[in-house]
């Protein structure tokens, strides 16, 4: 029965990293540009279908899949922001939305057309497992773990040290005063874009081994990352690597109660705390 | 326009649709059928018109009234009223007197999820409010995926075709001339003083919070009503039809037809709904256009394509250079 409980706990530490990653994603684009990107999740399955196609067809290795899968991810959030965001950067939050959801339904409809409605796979990083305390644990999860914490660590690094990303800081902190200090805006949020869709490859790609993907999957792994970030509270990207990894421990003991309303707690944990806590449950 | 000529309007909307309707048989059935589905995203569009554009709250829930609707009235004529009165299933009763009080059934039960989904309106605006109402919809449409009595993931099938120009056309012509007469009366003026700026109405004495509710309600209430011709319509309902797609294309009319304008959003409906019959030959780019059009109208015109300010924008290449409309002010920060 311990063993039982211990496997739910990493599963969901699992899940979680890779909500985290998702999270992360979004405050990267939430920060730079105050814009809620809902194609978050369709970043993530481009960069997932788009390294697994070239692996179980092209034939092409894992290593150069993987660069390819991220490269489209960056490629198509980069496009996204000069051809969408761009022209209506000044538009009310609720147009930034809409056009967002619209980048979505267009990415989803492109893949489907690209890809096919079938699902793709990607072997694990490598195989094998571990065996602890009594439960076996796939080698796959440690890559997972392994890569999400550097991708955290890199990106603390890159926004508290490097010059580029203080300057996305300050578009976030104040777009006038950052513009008069002769910060591109422009090529900073086409940068939180780029590096955005990277990340979201990055975990799609890490994903796919444990959960196939298809066309349809980024949707829902999107709103869970939004769902992680606001758990932490928009803005707070730490806080919503912790609010990734609750949500991921929280479906999986939820799935244990009952796993057909496993979608809609995600869902619910975004409404509830949308209207009674938006500033996040970390805040004081 | 006078409230008695709106009224007059509204008789002979009945009075066509009956007239259709008994001639029906003379007519094409392709044609019937596109004709109904003008109707009921006619009624769709407008209601949502309400809520979105009127009383300028953002939701993006509207198909999930719809489900509700749909799934309440179909159970209404297949499981409930059969249940309670045996001799009632014969399909002409059926028809003429359990299908209107289906059809309200429905229209009352997505009207009271229309308070829940209301009430974080009173709280959230703009994308937040977008977002909650997004999930409201995707929730409803995930419990009756779940709910094995109205068939789970597979739907429900064998609902009896009770749905014809009549109900539909009349049904339309109800909401319409419901929404404009809320709007226009001088309680209605409520509605817009929401929309151009809360905290003024709400300085001015205007209770803010019932006028949203209220636009919830009824907006979910025709939603409600629409489903339940759906799904009488198609005779088989399943959760996927009800999905965010759905809620997409309803936002995509009223924000074609430009917010808080009932006519533009009329035209938009309708254009909408013969759009993809035209486009058949491409069925499967369908969704990809639709995406494409609301980016494309979010970029150059989020104020709707019905106004004379759009035309102007078009033409304004071929005029003086004055002509040219001024930009959106900027976003505040």
């Amino acid at each position: 029965m311990e063993s039982f409980w211990l496997i739910l706990a990493i599963k969901g530490v699992m899940i979680g990293s890779i909500y985290a990653l998702i999270s992360l994603g979004f405050n990267v684009i939430y920060r730079t540009t105050g814009v809620l990107n809902f194609a978050q999740g369709e970043f993530l399955m481009i960069g997932s279908l788009a390294a697994a196609s070239v692996h179980g067809k092209g034939g092409v290795g894992m290593g150069t899949a993987l660069l390819l899968g991220v490269g489209a991810a960056g490629l198509t959030g980069a496009l996204v922001d000069r051809l969408a965001i761009r022209p209506v950067r000044h538009s009310p939050p609720v147009v930034l939305v809409i056009v967002t959801i619209g980048v979505s339904l267009v990415l989803r409809a492109a893949a489907s057309l690209i890809w096919g409605t079938d699902p793709y796979h990607l072997p694990p990083m490598s195989e094998g497992h571990v065996t602890a305390g009594g439960v076996q644990i796939e080698a796959q999860s440690f890559w997972i773990l392994g890569v999400a914490v550097a991708c955290m660590a890199g990106l603390a690094l890159f926004f508290q040290r490097t010059a580029l990303g203080r300057a996305m800081r300050a578009c976030a902190e104040n777009p006038e005063a950052a513009g008069l200090c002769g910060i591109d805006r422009g090529a900073m949020s086409l940068l939180a874009f780029g590096l955005s869709a990277v990340l979201a490859g990055i975990s799609g790609i890490l994903l796919t081994p444990l959960l196939s993907m298809s066309y349809d999957r980024g949707t829902m792994l999107g709103l869970k990352g939004f769902a992680s970030a606001v758990l932490g509270g928009l803005g707070h990207p730490v806080a919503g690597v912790a609010g990734g990894l609750i949500l991921g421990m929280l479906e999986q003991f939820g799935a244990w109660f009952s796993s057909a309303h496993k979608e809609i707690l995600a869902l619910s944990v975004v409404i509830v705390l949308l209207l009674c806590r938006p500033q996040g449950i970390f805040a004081r | 326009m006078m409230p008695g000529r709106r009224f007059l309007l509204l008789l002979g909307a009945v009075a066509a649709g009956s007239v259709l309707s008994l001639q029906s048989h003379r007519i094409n059935p392709y044609f019937l059928d596109v004709a109904v589905t003008v109707a009921i995203n006619v009624i769709l569009a407008v209601s949502l018109n309400l809520i979105n554009g009127y009383t300028g709250q953002f939701s993006l829930g509207h198909a999930g009234f719809m489900a509700i609707g749909a799934y309440i009235a179909a159970s209404t004529t297949m499981f409930w009223a059969p249940g309670l009165l045996p001799a009632a299933s014969s399909p002409g009763f059926i028809g003429m007197a359990v299908f209107p009080a289906a059809l309200l059934a429905g229209g009352l039960a997505a009207g009271l999820a229309g308070i829940l989904v209301g009430a974080p309106s009173l709280r959230l605006k703009g994308d937040y409010l977008a977002i909650v109402t997004l999930g409201f919809g995707e929730i409803i449409r995930v419990i009756f995926r779940n709910l094995e009595s109205v068939g789970g993931a597979l739907g429900l099938n064998g609902i009896p075709a009770c749905t014809n120009l009549f109900w539909t056309i009349s049904m339309a012509a109800l909401t319409i001339y419901a929404v404009t007469s809320m709007v226009h009366s001088t309680y209605g003026r409520g509605f817009t003083a929401v929309q151009d700026d809360e905290i003024a109405a709400e300085a001015i004495g205007i209770n803010t919070t019932r006028y949203k509710i209220t636009a919830f309600v009824v907006g979910a209430f025709f939603a409600g009503i629409a489903g339940g011709l759906y799904g009488h319509f198609k005779l088989s309902i399943d959760p996927r039809g009800f999905d965010f797609m759905k809620s997409i294309e309803i936002a995509l009319m009223v924000i074609l037809g430009g917010m808080g304008n009932t006519v533009g959003v009329i035209i938009a409906a309708i254009l909408l709904t013969l759009l993809p019959e035209l486009l058949r030959p491409v069925a499967e780019y369908r969704m990809m256009l639709y995406s494409f059009l609301l980016i494309l109208l979010m970029l150059t015109c989020p104020q709707g394509l019905f106004q004379p300010r759009f035309f102007r924008r078009l033409l304004s290449p071929f005029l003086r250079g004055s002509a040219a409309p001024a930009e959106d002010p900027p976003r505040p920060a």
